[in-house]
């Protein structure tokens, strides 16, 4: 799929096909994604755990409910639990000096061998383990990206994904879950029971609204004819509401059994 | 089950009215309260207790500011599950039940979410 099309088309899925699977070659296409994400010291900042829905005891599955996933979690038969890894900065010299050697960080931008063994201690790793804000700043941030690509991804393979909040007291020592590692999102994975426009792409401020050239004074200006062309490649479609929408979740509900 | 005065409770009516059931027939919609009626005898309250069960004060000074109670909708939450699982029918039936009664809930502002028939 085009890139702009994967991005127009991801959306917050809300219903899964409870019955149907997700490959497990999928899934590993999904965290390589976020394998592949932009990161600074080249470091790793984001962990994951890969769970499915019918293999988690029912006790450890409620344990995960908070009231806005507590229907995800049923319905969906994958989950990818994202947590920040707060000991980010462990081995941040000798990957420094990997990329040293590969000539990605380069003398003539300041990098060497010396910097990284005698300088980069005490100007970077020490400022970011000093302080927790930065330290959980920056986890956060990375992981996000991280997420971003793993979320686009699943898109990518035809599925469907939702990132929600979770409750994680419960499952991280069954889980073998480290206690540097601090929660971030539950992806929910799975094939959309809702169309996949799932009612339409939701609606957006216009780019002036939060985007400025050259002063936070000056909104940026939308050429109209991009914006077509971005509608041609599908990275703006049709926004909600869907004239059909109604009928749909009534109908999946009736499913289900669920409240109108 | 005074079935008059639960169709006339205003947290039934607002219920009726968001959920676009006051659309449908009479029957449909007399069988809609009348699940939440029985709901309500169960537990022993009228329904706009059921609705503040949810809820709890936001502040002491100001009854009226509330906030939902996650202790509150927790316990509901179990005790429509055992209502429902008691309910003679197919486990469909007994789901949608349950489900129903939540949904009058969520029409209030309860945020709670329905339990799948799977």
């Amino acid at each position: 799929m085009e890139f702009k099309q994967v991005v127009g088309n991801r959306r917050t899925i809300r219903f899964f096909k409870p019955w149907r699977p997700v490959e497990k070659e999928k899934i590993q296409a999904i965290l390589e994604a976020a394998n592949r994400s932009s990161r600074s010291m080249n470091a790793d900042y984001v962990k994951a755990i890969v769970v499915h829905r019918d293999e988690l005891s029912p006790e450890l599955r409620d344990s995960l409910r908070n009231p806005t996933t507590t229907l995800s979690l049923d319905l969906a038969p994958v989950y990818i639990m994202w947590f920040i890894n707060l000991k980010y900065t462990e081995g941040t010299k000798d990957r420094l000096n990997e990329l040293v050697d590969h000539d990605i960080q380069v003398a003539s931008q300041g990098w060497s061998h010396a910097y990284v063994d005698e300088g980069i201690q005490k100007t970077v790793i020490d400022k970011i383990e000093g302080d927790d804000f930065r330290l959980n700043w920056m986890g956060a941030i990375e992981s996000g990206q991280a997420i971003a690509q793993a979320l686009l991804a699943a898109f990518d393979e035809g599925l469907g994904a939702a990132l929600h909040n979770f409750a994680d007291a419960k499952i991280r020592e069954p889980l073998g879950v480290p206690d540097h590692w601090r929660r971030s999102w539950i992806m929910m994975l799975g094939y959309p029971l809702e169309e996949p426009e799932a009612g339409g792409q939701r609606p957006r401020r216009p780019l002036s609204d939060n985007f400025f050239w050259g002063d936070a004074r000056t909104p940026f200006e939308e050429d109209p004819e991009v914006t077509q062309h971005l509608k041609d490649e599908g990275l703006i479609q049709t926004p909600s509401p869907l004239p059909w929408r109604k009928a749909e979740i009534r109908a999946i509900n009736r499913m289900l059994g669920l409240p109108d | 089950m005074n079935i008059e005065l639960i169709r006339n409770d205003p947290t039934v009516q607002r219920w009726l009215k968001s959920a676009g059931l006051l659309e449908e027939d009479q029957r449909e919609i007399d069988g809609h309260v009348e699940v939440v009626g029985e709901y309500c005898d169960y537990a022993g309250v009228t329904p706009r207790e059921l609705v503040e069960k949810c809820l709890r004060p936001l502040n002491s000074d100001d009854p009226e500011q509330r906030e939902i109670s996650l202790k509150g909708r927790r316990e509901v939450n179990t005790s429509i599950q055992q209502w429902s699982d008691g309910l003679t029918g197919t486990r469909f039936m007994r789901a949608i039940a349950g489900n129903m009664v939540r949904g009058f809930l969520v029409h209030n502002g309860i945020l709670i979410q329905g339990n799948p028939v799977l």
